[in-house]
C-alpha cells in the first residue's frame, strides 16, 4: 500500500511561501502614501518645485467611532482638495504630501511640467489664507572636502581606544542625515537600527559621504556601540552630494517623531523655513542637533548658524564661535569595504555626535541637548559682533577636548587627562 | 442584538445646562474664517456600535459627519447616523471644542457633545469631555449631568500601533460609571481592537467589538464589525 506523503514540511512550507509572496505583492501594489512623482533625466529640479503649507489641525475629538478619534486623518482628503485647486488656479500641478504633525502642517508639493515655476506665484499663493506659508524647494550640499587634495599629518587622536573603555555609546540613537549608508560595511556592523530612504527618483545604493559620516560615530571597529538611524535625504552628485529642503524635511519630521537622541547633519544651503521650524522642534525636545559649517561662508551657513544648533569646523581650520573636531585627513570607511583618508566639516560634526552618544551612554536620563553644554573645549573664543549671537546658543564653543569632556560625565579619567575642565568647560 | 439603556418610554429632560455653551462654542468656532478647513467623512458601517453596545440592533448603518477645524484649535462638527432605537431612526451628534498643542506630541483637547435621538428622548444626554493625546496614545474623561436620569462619567484609553504608511492596528477601553440611573447597572466596560487600511480618500476597518453590560439586553456581547468610510 503506498504511503501518502504527508504535507509538511516542504509542500506546506512551498504553500506557506506562495501566500506570503502573494501578500507581498498585495502589500507592493499599494503604492505609499505620500509618495511623490518620479523626477526627470535633469534630477531633481528645484526651480520647478514649490512647498504649500496647509495648516494641519491638531488630533480631536470625533464623535464616530474610537480609532478615528485622536489619530484625526479625515481633514487630509480636504487638505488635499485645497491644494489640488491652488495648483490648478496657478498653472501647476500636485505632485505629492508629506503630512508634519510636529508642526502642525501638511506639506504639499505643487511642481510646474513647463519649466521653472512662474515669477509671482509664491507670493500670490502665499496671500490664500488657507495657507501658512508657501516656499521655494532649496538645495543643500554636503561638505567634504575635494579628496584629492594633498594629504595632510593626521588630525590629533581623540584617544578613542581609552574613551571606550569608559563609554561606548551604547543604545544612543543617532539620526544620520545624509547619504545612503553602506549598512553591509565591516566597520559597521549591527550599528544601523534603521534605513529610510526620502529621495524619490534615486536608487539607494550605498553611497560614500553618508557611509563616512555613521562610519565615524558608530564605527565598530573602534569599539563604539551608537546605534544608527540612515535617514537617506542626500544623493550622490558627482563628486559631492546634494539634498532639497523636502528630502530634509521629511528626515528631520522622521528624526524627531521616531525620538532619535542626536541628529548630524553634514550639510549646509541657504536658511529654510521648514528646516527652521523642524529644527525648532527637535531642540524644544532635547534633541542635540550637530551640524557642520561651510569654510566658504563668514557665519558657516545654515543650519550651523540656528541658534541651538551645535555648529562644528574641522579643527584645523575652525574659526571663532564653532566647535572644532577633527576634520582633516581621518581615516573613515566608505562603501564596499574601503578605508580612506577623508577631509571636511562633515566629518568634524560627525565626530561631535559621536562623541555626545558616548556622553549619553554615561547619562542616559539626561536631556542630550543640555548634555552638549558639557562639552569641554581647551580654548576660549572672543567672537566679533556678527558672530555673538551664534556663540550665546553655544557659549563653549572652542576646540573640543575629548578625553576632558568625558572625564568631566563620568568623574574618573580615561585617557591623557593631564589636567581636567575648568568651571564653565573651559581649560 | 438590540441596545436598550430603559424598559420604560419616559422622556427626558434635555439637558439645556450644556446645550447653550455648546452652541456658543460651535459660533465660536465658525466665526474664525483664517485657515479654516472643513473635512468630512462617510460611513457605511455593519453595526453602529458606540461604547460597546449596538444603537443598529446588528444591522447596517450609514453615517455622515461634517467637521470644520478654525483658527486656534476650535473645531466643531456633526454627525447624523441611521439606528433603530425604539422609534428612533436618526441619531444626531453635534459637538464642539478646542484642541491645544501642549508639545511638539501632546494635544489637550475639551469640549462639549450633545447626542439627540429624535422619537426616543430617553437615548439623549450630553456631555462634557476633556483628553489628552499623543501622537499614538490618547485618554479621555467625559461627564454627563443627565445620563439616562442620571449622572455619568466614561473614561477611555486609546492606543494606535502604525503598521507601515496604510497600515494600523487601533485598540480601545472604555470604563462607564452611572450613578442615579435608575434602569442602568453602574459599571461598564468595553474593548475594541481594530486593524485599519488607508487608501487615498478611503478607510477600511475591521473591528472586534466587546462589551460587558450585564444591564442592557443584548444578545451578544462581542461582535465583529466591519465599516467603509469616504472622506472628502
Amino acid at each position: 500500500m503506498k504511503r501518502r506523503t504527508a504535507p509538511w514540511p516542504g509542500q506546506l512550507w512551498r504553500r506557506l511561501r506562495s501566500l506570503l509572496g502573494a501578500a507581498l505583492l498585495l502589500l507592493g501594489a499599494l503604492a505609499p502614501a505620500h509618495a511623490m512623482a518620479p523626477d526627470d533625466e535633469d534630477g531633481r529640479d528645484s526651480a520647478r518645485r514649490i512647498l504649500v503649507m496647509l495648516h494641519l489641525p491638531p488630533a480631536h475629538f470625533q464623535p464616530d467611532g474610537y480609532a478615528a478619534g485622536y489619530p484625526n486623518d479625515s481633514g487630509r482628503a480636504a487638505r488635499r482638495r485645497i491644494a489640488a485647486a491652488l495648483a490648478q488656479a496657478h498653472g501647476l500641478a500636485l505632485a505629492g504630501n508629506w503630512p508634519m504633525p510636529a508642526l502642525g502642517i501638511d506639506c504639499f508639493v505643487l511642481e510646474s511640467r513647463a519649466g521653472a515655476v512662474p515669477a509671482g506665484v509664491i507670493e500670490r499663493i502665499a496671500r490664500d489664507p488657507r495657507v501658512e506659508w508657501v516656499q521655494p524647494l532649496q538645495r543643500y550640499h554636503t561638505l567634504a572636502a575635494d579628496p584629492l587634495l594633498a594629504t595632510q599629518p593626521a588630525a590629533a587622536s581623540w584617544h578613542l581606544a581609552e574613551l571606550h573603555g569608559l563609554t561606548t555609546g551604547r543604545s544612543t540613537l543617532v539620526a544620520v542625515i545624509d547619504t545612503a549608508v553602506d549598512t553591509h560595511h565591516p566597520d559597521l556592523p549591527g550599528a544601523v537600527v534603521l534605513s529610510e530612504n526620502f529621495v524619490d527618483g534615486h536608487a539607494a545604493s550605498a553611497e560614500a559621504h553618508g557611509t563616512a559620516v555613521a562610519g565615524l560615530l558608530a564605527a565598530r571597529a573602534g569599539a563604539g556601540r551608537a546605534l544608527v538611524m540612515a535617514l537617506r535625504a542626500c544623493w550622490q552628485r558627482g563628486a559631492g552630494a546634494v539634498c532639497d529642503s523636502l528630502t530634509l524635511g521629511k528626515a528631520l519630521n522622521f528624526a524627531i517623531v521616531r525620538g532619535a537622541r542626536i541628529v548630524n547633519l553634514s550639510l549646509t544651503g541657504p536658511p529654510d523655513r521648514l528646516l527652521q521650524r523642524l529644527l525648532d522642534a527637535a531642540i524644544v525636545r532635547g534633541i542635540a542637533v550637530v551640524a557642520a559649517t561651510d569654510p566658504e561662508l563668514a557665519d558657516g551657513g545654515f543650519p550651523a548658524t540656528h541658534p541651538g544648533v551645535l555648529a562644528v569646523s574641522a579643527q584645523e581650520d575652525r574659526t571663532p564661535g564653532r566647535y572644532g573636531a577633527p576634520g582633516r585627513d581621518v581615516p573613515a570607511p566608505l562603501p564596499g569595504e574601503q578605508w580612506r583618508l577623508v577631509s571636511g566639516s562633515s566629518y568634524a560634526a560627525a565626530h561631535v555626535s559621536g562623541l555626545l552618544a558616548l556622553m549619553s551612554e554615561l547619562r542616559p536620563s539626561s536631556n542630550t541637548l543640555l548634555l552638549a553644554r558639557e562639552i569641554v573645549v581647551n580654548s576660549t573664543d572672543a567672537p566679533p559682533g556678527a558672530q555673538r549671537a551664534a556663540l550665546a546658543a553655544q557659549p563653549r564653543a572652542g576646540v573640543v577636548d575629548a578625553c576632558a569632556t568625558l572625564a568631566r560625565i563620568a568623574g574618573e579619567c580615561a585617557c591623557a587627562c593631564t589636567a581636567t575642565g575648568s568651571a564653565g568647560g573651559r581649560r | 442584538m438590540r441596545m436598550c439603556l430603559y424598559r420604560d418610554r419616559k422622556r427626558w429632560r434635555t439637558p439645556l445646562s450644556l446645550r447653550r455653551p455648546l452652541l456658543l462654542a460651535l459660533a465660536c468656532t465658525l466665526s474664525l474664517p483664517a485657515r479654516a478647513e472643513w473635512s468630512g467623512q462617510a460611513t457605511l458601517v455593519s453595526d453602529y456600535r458606540l461604547r460597546g453596545l449596538s444603537y443598529s440592533e446588528d444591522r447596517p448603518s450609514a453615517q455622515v459627519r461634517l467637521t470644520y477645524d478654525g483658527a486656534g484649535g476650535w473645531y466643531g462638527g456633526a454627525l447624523a447616523a441611521s439606528v433603530r432605537q425604539d422609534d428612533a431612526r436618526t441619531l444626531l451628534i453635534a459637538y464642539a471644542g478646542r484642541a491645544i498643542a501642549l508639545s511638539a506630541d501632546m494635544v489637550l483637547d475639551a469640549g462639549a457633545t450633545l447626542l439627540r435621538t429624535p422619537g426616543a428622548a430617553q437615548y439623549q444626554y450630553a456631555e462634557l469631555y476633556a483628553g489628552l493625546a499623543g501622537e499614538r496614545a490618547g485618554a479621555r474623561l467625559s461627564l454627563s449631568p443627565d445620563y439616562a436620569g442620571g449622572r455619568s462619567a466614561y473614561a477611555e484609553f486609546h492606543y494606535t500601533w502604525p503598521l507601515g504608511d496604510r497600515v494600523a492596528i487601533d485598540a480601545h477601553a472604555g470604563l462607564l460609571a452611572v450613578r442615579g440611573a435608575p434602569y442602568l447597572h453602574r459599571r461598564r466596560r468595553d474593548l475594541r481592537l481594530a486593524a485599519s487600511l488607508a487608501l487615498e480618500a478611503w478607510t477600511l476597518q475591521l473591528a472586534w467589538v466587546g462589551v460587558d453590560s450585564p444591564s442592557a439586553r443584548v444578545a451578544r456581547g462581542s461582535a465583529l464589525v466591519a465599516s467603509v468610510a469616504r472622506h472628502f
